[in-house]
């Protein structure tokens, strides 16, 4: 495959394209990259998003007992108790990116196929979930995990994450 | 106007550094990804169980589900 660099004096436009294109889809090209992105490896009026950092980091999810807690029912003198269900949240630290702003930021667990998507439900054991999300803030990357239990319990589990920032696009 | 152009024997920088060797972009590829983008719906409930698509389009499920839900691949990503 043949790419073309080409820089126009007049207004600063840069582009990648294919190589092989006529001067008029070239010219498109230039004026039109939203019409052409098919045929764009690069335009400068358009914008890129560029990897800032990765790290990876082990984080260990503690062990959650089955829910303990009740309600209690008045029925007149009589009275009765109903289990239900426990939760919690933790915000584990994955680590700090340093940019000064809130960046976009994934993160997979050990292989290419495994991103932590939104609400990735990491654990069940019956009626007991963990759910975890990536998160970030102006400073650092999270894993923030959800859990709650009833009549069944989780066992600690730990997890390899490689964290994946973004700058903006610039 | 920045520097339309900067080319030096080890670096390349254009459009005022917006792209720049230096830097590694997301790319979409066909193969060798680093990770993939799930961009759609991946999780399903029915009959009181719960279906997740991984980003490799493999469906995991809990032994409730009971729906028929496909769920979204991700985009492959090189960066």
């Amino acid at each position: 495959m043949t790419v073309r660099l080409f820089a126009r004096g007049s207004d600063g436009v840069v582009a990648i394209t294919n190589g092989a294109l006529s001067a008029t889809a070239h010219t498109d090209c230039l004026d039109n990259p939203l019409k052409r992105l098919d045929k764009l490896h690069f335009h400068s009026d358009l914008d890129y998003m560029s990897l800032s950092a990765t790290f990876s980091t082990t984080i260990t999810f503690a062990a959650r007992a089955a829910s303990s807690q009740t309600i209690t029912y008045d029925k007149g003198k009589d009275s009765y108790q109903q289990q239900i269900p426990d939760s919690g949240y933790v915000r584990h630290d994955l680590g700090t990116h340093g940019l000064g702003y809130t960046p976009f930021a994934t993160a997979t667990r050990g292989s290419s196929g495994s991103q932590v998507t939104p609400t990735y439900p990491l654990q069940e054991n019956g009626a007991a979930l963990r759910f975890i999300n990536i998160e970030m803030d102006t400073t650092k990357i999270y894993v923030y995990e959800f859990w709650v239990t009833f009549t069944d319990s989780l066992s600690s589990v730990s997890e390899d994450f490689d964290v994946w920032v973004f700058r903006n696009p610039e | 106007m920045a520097i339309v152009l900067k080319i030096t024997p080890t670096r390349f920088r254009a459009s005022g550094s917006k792209l720049d060797s230096q830097r590694r972009y997301i790319r979409k590829v066909s193969s060798g990804e680093d990770l993939r983008f799930v961009n759609g719906q991946n999780m399903d409930v029915s009959g009181g169980g719960l279906r997740y698509v991984q980003p490799t389009g493999t469906a995991v499920d809990d032994s409730v589900y009971d729906g028929s839900f496909i769920g979204t691949t991700g985009t492959r990503i090189k960066v």
